[in-house]
């Protein structure tokens, strides 16, 4: 073992800048992430009391803002550590030539197992610790955002000392542990990596399991739901949160019927590859898109809430600045996270696909032609997530006030979050295009 | 091997052998004897199109360097060579002897240092990039040793993908390429995915997609190369039959003699210049000789 992992570093050689800098991207941003969301929850939670609630002043109000926060955060980190995950399995992806090589040169396959994890815990904590480094720089920006409340110190923002560790050490253990189980999932041979290979079929449950759920809250509030008290709110937020949790069941589901019928009846070369790459993974095409769905439909239950919001009393007033601002700051970390997360695993795509874009070109497809069907490829479920998002809300709030709050003021705001966060991650797509380009033209 | 006597491609029926003209860059005639090829032998099929004696690519004094003065590579000094319609040429040579590049050049993916290539009249090397491009589309087809299939597509719709790019509507395309794959004996396999099939029904779907918009020349890098020898042989020769049957050229790069023995033409070449031809005469043979032999 001392001797193969003597050997790992010339083995496991770097293979140009971006490939290996590419998970450490994702690692920095999943720790950036988790701990500045953390940070933000446990400051609401610091300013919450402890005993009895008093009926007037901010410190009313801190139990709903921190059921917000914790609400955000519960959306937020679970994408955040996903993203880490991901990175894990990226970066052993463009490891599998490598570990191949060190199975043929006598390792076994544990020894080597043991090498990749390593060499991902490696870039994991190297992601980590500039995800902190993140953390701290743009804590300072955030204490000037207006939560209508007394604005939150640098310090209250930061985590205690001793949580920066732990959170270094259970990201590294993620990444490691992700690592280890998609090492299961493959054959490392002296040959190369096998990987079973399977045509995706996805249940058409999904989508029956998340419309029973819709009609039922349909049927509960057409029944008078509302009218059974506190049990009733329960089974109100118990149905919302089960149709926003549904989105994720559902989504995937939507983005493979859709790639399918497109693939099928495409009229451009564009489409049909955008679209049968879609359906081959509609989960991956799904997973670049969740967070910003979920951080949309949240968005638009607080837009249209607001516009309804009858601000009487200071403390409703802190309420809805609080929600406000609270709502975009998810969104905003929401598109940051889908935006990494995209712009990570294309740009790695686009590495693993050099020798297949350059044959593409030589067969003369055009440069511009292969960046469309990478547009193609993430165009279609941005564009489902918006339907999915803005559907969810409106149907949610107009089954729960009777009618569709109308504020065209409000209206062009969400409009805005929606096209600002879709755009960034069309943009995250757009930097793996030079490598296209060089890819496709490079001289054989 | 570089030397040739080509051992292993020497057929059993008899050939000639053309000696290279000296690559001095002279303007003699060049290496090649298709103007004298004997339109011999020639088999007739649906589509078959006899030879005629106009090249449709036609390189002269071909360089290529790499590199600066000093560490300057030649990768090929001097090459003349033309290829007709429906003929068939191998280029053999050790790794390194610039066969490569010369494919490469011939189908207009590099520009040559110096030296022309005409196309049906045309000089690529006087052309722009997406000139080439669309022309490669257009009227050449490309066979890589491993394919090159999108794993995600079809095996219909990676025939398609090419015509496409070019313009061409998906209903027609798809007609096209139906007839293609079942031509190439893929019949009910046009909707299985690369990963689907066999490394042979995969470079059969490769083949189909190279002639499904009748390119004027197919050039070949490898084509037998990932496959076993039997498949390797039966691909062969739908490949040499289909190309020669829609009367497209056919330019295959290969380091093994017997599959370049499938060529009516085979150069050799060494240190970037050709260093000898053979011409088979009465070679074109159809599936059914090739396989007994």
């Amino acid at each position: 073992m001392s001797a193969l992992l003597a050997t790992a570093p010339l083995l496991l050689r770097r293979r140009g800048a971006l490939a290996d800098v590419l998970p450490v991207i994702a690692f920095t941003a999943a720790a950036a992430i988790t701990a500045t969301v953390v940070g933000g929850a446990a400051a609401f939670a610091a300013r919450t009391p402890s005993g009895v609630t008093p009926m007037t002043g901010e410190a009313s109000v801190m139990p709903f803002l921190l059921i917000c926060a914790v609400f955000a955060s519960a959306l937020l980190i679970p994408s955040a550590v996903g993203l880490g995950g991901s990175a894990a399995r990226l970066s052993l992806a463009r490891r599998e030539q490598d570990l191949a090589t060190m199975r043929l040169v006598g390792g076994t396959g544990g020894q080597v197992g043991s090498v990749a994890v390593l060499d991902v815990a490696a870039q994991s904590l190297l992601g980590s610790i500039l995800g902190l480094g993140a953390h701290l720089a743009v804590t300072p920006a955030l204490a000037r955002l207006d939560f209508g409340i007394t604005p939150f110190t640098v310090a209250e923002l930061l985590l205690p000392w001793w949580a920066y560790p732990l959170l270094v050490v259970a990201l590294v253990l993620i990444a490691a542990g992700s690592a280890a189980v998609s090492l299961a999932g493959v054959v490392l041979s002296p040959l190369g990596v096998a990987r079973d290979s399977r045509v995706v079929r996805l249940s058409v449950l999904r989508l029956g399991l998340w419309a029973a759920l819709i009609v039922g809250f349909m049927i509960f509030m057409n029944m008078g739901g509302v009218l059974l008290g506190s049990v009733g709110i329960v089974i109100i937020v118990l149905f919302v949160a089960a149709i926003v949790a549904g989105i994720n069941v559902v989504g995937p589901f939507i983005v493979w019927v859709t790639a399918l019928a497109l693939a099928r009846t495409a009229p451009t070369p564009s489409l049909l590859v955008g679209a049968r790459r879609l359906a081959g993974d509609p989960r991956a095409g799904w997973r670049a898109v969740s967070g910003i769905t979920f951080a949309l439909v949240i968005a638009g239950f607080l837009t249209m809430i607001a516009t309804l919001g009858d601000t009487s009393t200071p403390e409703e007033a802190m309420m809805l600045t609080a929600t406000t601002t609270g709502g975009l700051l998810t969104l905003g970390i929401a598109a940051v996270l889908a935006a990494v997360s995209t712009g990570v695993s294309q740009t790695a795509r686009v590495i693993d696909q050099a020798p297949r874009l350059r044959a593409q070109h030589i067969a003369g497809a055009e440069v511009g032609q292969l960046h469309r069907a990478r547009i193609a490829e993430i165009a279609v479920p941005v564009g489902l997530s918006s339907i999915i998002a803005t559907g969810t809300a409106l149907l949610v709030l107009t089954t729960f006030f009777g009618s569709a709050p109308s504020d065209p003021m409000m209206a062009v705001q969400y409009l805005a979050a929606v096209l600002g966060a879709y755009a960034l991650v069309i943009a995250s797509v757009l930097v793996g295009s030079p490598l296209v380009k060089r890819f496709a033209l490079r001289a054989v | 091997m570089n030397t040739a006597p080509l051992p292993g491609s020497a057929p059993s029926t008899s050939h000639s052998t053309v000696p290279s003209a000296p690559a001095t860059g002279a303007p003699s005639a060049p290496a090649t004897g298709v103007p004298s090829a004997p339109a011999t032998g020639v088999p007739s099929g649906p589509g078959a199109v006899s030879r005629h004696l106009t090249p449709v690519l036609s390189a002269r004094h071909l360089a290529m360097t790499y590199g600066q003065q000093g560490t300057a590579t030649h990768a090929l000094d001097g090459v003349d060579l033309d290829i007709a319609r429906a003929d068939s040429l191998a280029v053999m040579g050790p790794s390194g002897c610039g066969k490569t590049t010369l494919l490469h050049v011939l189908a207009g993916i590099l520009r040559p240092t110096a030296g022309t290539v005409l196309h049906d009249g045309t000089d690529l090397a006087a052309l722009p990039d997406r000139t080439r491009t669309r022309l490669r589309r257009s009227d050449f087809g490309f066979v890589f040793q491993d394919g090159q299939l999108l794993p995600e597509l079809t095996a219909l719709e990676n025939v398609i993908l090419p015509r496409m790019l070019g313009g061409v509507t998906r209903r027609t395309a798809t007609a096209e390429a139906r007839g293609w794959l079942d031509r190439l004996g893929l019949q009910g396999m046009h909707e299985r995915r690369p990963t689907q099939l066999s490394g042979g029904q995969a470079q059969r779907v490769a083949i189909t997609r190279a002639l499904a918009g009748s390119p004027s020349v197919v050039f070949a890098d490898e084509p037998t190369g990932a496959l076993d020898q039997t498949t390797g042989r039966a691909v062969l020769d739908i490949l040499v039959e289909t190309c020669r049957d829609s009367g497209a050229a056919l330019v295959m790069v290969t380091h093994d003699a017997k599959v370049a023995a499938a060529c009516r033409r085979t150069v050799t070449m060494r240190d970037g210049r050709i260093a000898e031809e053979f011409v088979r005469p009465d070679v074109q043979p159809t599936a059914e000789q090739a396989v007994a032999r």
